[in-house]
């Protein structure tokens, strides 16, 4: 159920930015979402092709683009990616890392067109 | 304008059709390179939660106002939250003032019990939806007499998933972990440990019948949040919950100097 607030907060981010651009409609929104942001791609892809029915999107191919997680250690200054949440650093065994992505949720960009 | 409050922000994402007011967004759009057709592209990299951020934010500025101090219990269902809040307010009697929210899907068999033990409480029920955000909490808290508490503790949905993604506008989360849930739920749930400032292990009285390895699950969460602390009790037995009650004690005494 998660997935479905989610999209009503997409469908809100965008209606308020399209009162900016009066007689455009959205063909294309591109989401950027974070491999480790509590939200499952797939869902999030078929309840946003649902729901987006009736709102502003529903003409916009939705594209979502993954992104994997990236930290930094900050003793050994390496920067490296991990498959699991693990904040432990591969190449000195430190905790002390930093997240460099892989947790966001963003509406990255919408492409417009004018109004048939 | 705020029903509840009055206070002139609104960030419900639901609801009515007045801007927030921080509302900012660059607009880069792409040359059109002299043709005459009307497509472009707006980079944004907006936040999706950020009606949600505004709102916990604005529940924070609440709860510093009446100097509270707000804690955003999780755990899957059946953890003992409710347990522990029980045992609490018993041990705090006298020294803390305590709210409690109560966030369930059905009834209010929580909320009654809570009750019972003579602390203000509010129950959120949300019929299917699996967290409870900041909305939620912000509709609740006016509901109960914020001059008269010390320590709010929300009761989140039981789902060790969802409820991680929601600033609920809270001073501290805790996440709950109960020795028969297995030792292995850290690893299989790390986002909200991950979010957690402090995880409580409950029900250790039943170690012995369990395949419980108590260090191995520390050494497990200090892998996902080093930060995280950790404390390990029973409301059986009542072991653990000088650590607890401390932990409260303390964090509310340096959270009332930072207000100072």
């Amino acid at each position: 159920m998660h997935e479905f607030f989610i999209v009503q907060n997409v469908i809100k981010t965008v209606e308020d930015l399209m009162v900016n651009h009066p007689k455009k409609k959205v063909v294309k929104a591109v989401l950027l979402i974070g491999r480790f942001s509590g939200v499952e791609p797939e869902l999030l892809q078929t309840a946003l092709d649902f729901f987006k029915q009736g709102s502003v999107l529903k003409d916009a191919e939705i594209v979502i683009e993954i992104e994997d997680l990236r930290m930094r250690c900050q003793k050994c200054q390496q920067e490296f990616s991990k498959e699991k949440w693990d904040l432990t650093c591969p190449f000195c065994g430190s905790f002390e890392t930093e997240v460099l992505s892989g947790e966001e949720m963003l509406l990255k960009s919408l492409e417009l067109v004018d109004e048939d | 304008m705020c029903k509840e409050c009055g206070c002139g922000l609104v960030n419900h994402p639901s609801e009515g059709s007045e801007k927030h007011h921080e509302h900012h967004h660059e607009h880069h759009h792409e040359p059109h390179h002299g043709h005459t057709h009307s497509k472009e592209t707006l980079q944004l990299l907006e936040d999706i939660m950020k009606y949600n951020e505004f709102q916990a934010r604005h529940n924070r500025e609440h709860f510093e106002e009446y100097g509270i101090y707000a804690i955003n219990l999780m755990s899957a269902p059946g953890s003992g939250k409710t347990t522990l809040l029980e045992k609490t307010v018993e041990l705090l009697s006298g020294k803390l003032r305590i709210g409690v929210i109560e966030g369930d899907l059905e009834t209010e068999r929580d909320a009654e019990r809570i009750r019972k033990k003579g602390v203000p409480v509010y129950q959120i029920t949300t019929g299917s939806a699996c967290h409870l955000d900041a909305s939620l909490i912000h509709k609740a808290m006016h509901k109960l007499p914020m001059d008269q508490i010390d320590l709010l503790f929300v009761e989140n949905i039981g789902n060790l998933v969802c409820p991680a993604s929601y600033d609920l506008g809270t001073h501290l989360n805790v996440t709950l972990l109960s020795v028969p849930e297995g030792e292995d739920k850290p690893e299989k749930y790390p986002l909200i440990f991950k979010v957690s400032q402090l995880v409580v292990i409950t029900k250790i009285d039943l170690l012995p019948y369990f395949d419980f390895d108590l260090e191995k699950v520390k050494s497990q969460i200090q892998k996902i949040n080093p930060k995280a602390q950790i404390i390990a009790l029973s409301a059986k037995t009542g072991e653990g919950f000088d650590l607890w009650v401390k932990f409260l004690e303390d964090s509310y005494t340096q959270y009332k100097k930072f207000l100072r």
